[in-house]
């Protein structure tokens, strides 16, 4: 219930980093000019809403926003939101709509039930004083007949909200701290004595400092401000909705709104690290690069020696063995080309499971993979594309430079494909295996992001690997071991692992509990022992 | 529009009678009779049940507000396994229950002795079968279906145990797959 929390209520818009102050519009106008004691004020028995149902607080919204019941999240955030933001916001709000508009996107109007039992009692004084013929039992009726017109004599009220909001970095860094301001005011013409607001937080966001959500009166003109905490996330997140609850006086009726305001969006950008060097298949492209291949020619590894042939390079003469045996003899070193890679992440629904309650889920696990793999691959010169395996599929070919890598890096963190809920759709895997494999080079090699969740990522691995793409597997674990179907479905997962590296895949366990490099490098020494 | 006719009604009724208050005279022309009287009682007593009976079948219903703070929650694999697992009882014996669990548990069992044993799967199907595959009892008679072959003081001690001897033996038997699945790797 909203009047459980305690709302963060700040007193006007007038404190709202001036951002109502640069727009010429009427309706923050009239919140700037009367805003300041607009919700000191009680606005026509506010008090007497159904705040005496017992079950909210005692106190009136107005005496919460008097005391100043602002949490450290909302002091916090007022501080910020003096800065850029709230200039943003300011300039955002000076377009073609008025500030902060809302439209209406679902309401629905009904009764709460909330005064039906008086007109239990009321008829039952009433019938039994008449019968018993005693008036002080008949007059008790009356009382029950004022409820009962306090009830229903008023419906709940259909408010018109002008919403801004404004955040205190729209770009920030994958775990920092964001906090958000809503300042609703009432545009309409009447009082809206009690009304609930709650905030459509991005489902990939946790409110970590403050209820998104306030429960206040408003007059017309008055505005209320109530501040939030999220943690950022990889990702791009808008928040463009409000979830409304406006009742009469009296509690009896309630008008539910969902309205859509103007979006406020938040980037958050992965910083750029390459940190480990990812072990490759043999299969390479004819250009030069770093994976050493097992034919020999221009590198700098030793191959193999054989006879002079005429041209051969002079620096490439064993000059030893000439000067021990007189014979001329050419070094051969293992030729390092450049290998083609495709990093596929699995986004399938099976694939977004969450080891326990707290740390990333697996699915940004594989994303967070996915980055590094593809900027330590870029880094040592290969030709990598990024593709998913979702319902909304991803391609980016393969490709080096900066503009390819910017374009990467910008489709990992914001593309709504690889957002970090789960997609509703299924993925017809067959179809998708044929486009993929006919997109894919011939000297493609595919690096395959996934916690295997299934037979299904098993199948897809295998189907890639066979057809002569070899396929090294990244797999983020999100198994338990503290019940007994987590138990089973981690055996289970042990098990798919291993029969794929039977059938010649490499594939690299990561545990939540170290680094993708360590690892990588674990995987390397499994490869090369 | 019903609503206000009796709204109206009920405005005028109550000026009527603040109007007798001062002129008495007012109502003389209604009947103020015992027989009448008591009806308009029992009426006004009808009434009161009616709304006693919505009352009683009605609650509050406010708008349900979403838990907008938290993020979506996701699953650990297994869960479901577990969901089903903690269903059963000893009181309901549910068959298909039973045996969707043995079959899951089983399932894993065989891949996980082919993989470590090098075994075909017929060859695993037969070890559990016949319980050879592990030391543990318990474990080894969930697939058997038989008494677990352990002392009497274990068998007495498992039949008042609080958890009924078919999870037990569905825990024991996980216990022993996945210290099987995780042992060495080859």
């Amino acid at each position: 219930m909203t009047e459980d929390d305690a709302p963060t209520v700040r007193r006007s818009a007038g404190e709202f980093g001036g951002a109502p102050a640069r727009s010429s519009d009427d309706v923050v106008e009239a919140t700037s000019a009367d805003g300041d004691d607009a919700s000191r004020d009680d606005p026509g028995g506010s008090d007497s809403g159904d705040r005496k149902d017992g079950s909210g607080s005692d106190q009136d919204p107005a005496d919460e926003t008097g005391n100043g019941a602002t949490g450290d999240s909302a002091e916090e955030a007022g501080d910020h939101a003096a800065g850029d933001s709230a200039e943003e916001a300011g300039d955002h709000a000076t377009g073609d709509r008025p500030a902060g508009a809302t439209t209406v996107e679902a309401s629905r109007l009904s009764s709460t039930d909330h005064w039906l039992g008086i007109a239990a009692v009321t008829f039952l004084t009433a019938g039994l004083g008449v019968l018993t013929q005693s008036r002080p039992l008949f007059l008790a009726a009356v009382v029950g007949v004022g409820y009962l017109a306090y009830a229903n004599a008023t419906e709940a009220p259909e408010p018109s909200l002008a919403v801004t909001r404004a955040v205190t970095d729209p770009n920030p860094e994958p775990g920092d701290r964001v906090g958000v301001r809503v300042t609703v005011t009432n545009a309409g013409d009447g009082v809206l004595p009690d009304l609930r607001i709650v905030d459509h937080v991005p489902d990939a966001l946790a409110a970590v400092d403050g209820p998104a959500r306030t429960a206040t009166a408003l007059r017309p003109g008055a505005s209320v401000t109530f501040a939030y905490t999220v943690l950022a996330r990889r990702g791009e997140f808008t928040f463009d909705g409000l979830d409304v609850v406006a009742r009469n006086v009296s509690g009896s009726r309630e008008r539910a709104l969902e309205l859509r305001t103007e979006p406020t969006t938040i980037t958050c950008l992965p910083p750029l690290d390459a940190t480990e060097t990812v072990p490759l298949h043999g299969l390479t492209s004819p250009y030069t690069g770093r994976v050493s291949t097992d034919s020999a020619g221009e590198g700098v590894e030793f191959a193999s020696l054989r006879e002079y042939q005429h041209g051969d390079a002079l620096s490439r003469i064993d000059w030893n063995r000439y000067a021990r045996d007189g014979d001329l003899a050419t070094m051969e070193f293992r030729e390092e080309r450049m290998a083609t890679v495709v990093v596929l992440v699995e986004l399938r629904k099976a694939a977004y499971l969450q080891a326990g309650p707290d740390g990333p889920h697996a699915v940004d696990r594989s994303i967070e993979a996915t980055r590094r793999l593809f900027n330590s691959l870029i880094d040592t010169g290969d030709r990598v594309g990024v593709a998913t395996l979702a319902p909304d599929d991803v391609w980016q070919a393969p490709g080096a430079g900066p503009t390819h890598q910017a374009e990467v890096r910008n489709l990992l963190a914001t593309h709504p494909t690889l957002s970090p809920t789960p997609p509703s759709d299924r993925v017809y895997v067959p179809g998708y295996l044929r486009t993929f494999l006919h997109r894919l080079a011939d000297d493609a090699q595919v690096v395959f992001v996934s916690p295997v969740p299934d037979r299904t990522s098993e199948y897809v691995a295998r189907a890639i690997h066979v057809r002569d793409h070899p396929v090294t597997v990244i797999s983020p674990d999100s198994t338990r071991t503290d019940t007994p179907g987590r138990t089973l479905a981690a055996a289970e997962r042990s098990n798919r692992l291993a029969s794929l590296r039977e059938s010649g895949l490499r594939v690299v366990d990561w545990d939540p509990e170290e680094s993708l490099a360590e690892a990588l490098a674990r995987g390397r020494r499994r490869w090369s022992g | 529009m019903t609503r206000r006719l009796t709204a109206a009604a009920g405005v005028v009724l109550a000026l009527v009678g603040l109007v007798a208050l001062a002129v008495p005279s007012v109502t003389t022309t209604l009947p103020t009779d015992e027989t009448v009287v008591s009806i308009l009682g029992g009426v006004l007593l009808l009434g009161a049940a009616r709304e006693i009976q919505r009352r009683r079948d009605a609650s509050f219903e406010y708008a349900e507000t979403s838990d907008t703070e938290v993020t979506v929650e996701l699953p650990t694999p297994g869960d479901d396994f577990d969901r089903r697992l903690e269903t059963i009882t000893v009181t309901r014996y549910n068959q298909l229950q039973r045996q969707s669990i043995r079959d899951d548990v089983r399932e894993v069992a065989v891949a996980t002795l082919q993989r470590r044993e090098r075994c075909t799967e017929d060859e695993a199907q037969v070890m559990l079968d016949e319980g050879t595959w592990t030391d543990d009892p318990f474990a080894a008679s969930f697939f058997t279906r038989r008494p677990p072959k352990t002392s009497a003081r274990n068998r007495i001690r498992e039949l008042f145990s609080s958890t009924p001897p078919f999870q037990r033996r569905a825990v024991s038997a996980v216990r022993e797959v996945h210290r099987l699945a995780e042992g060495e790797d080859d």
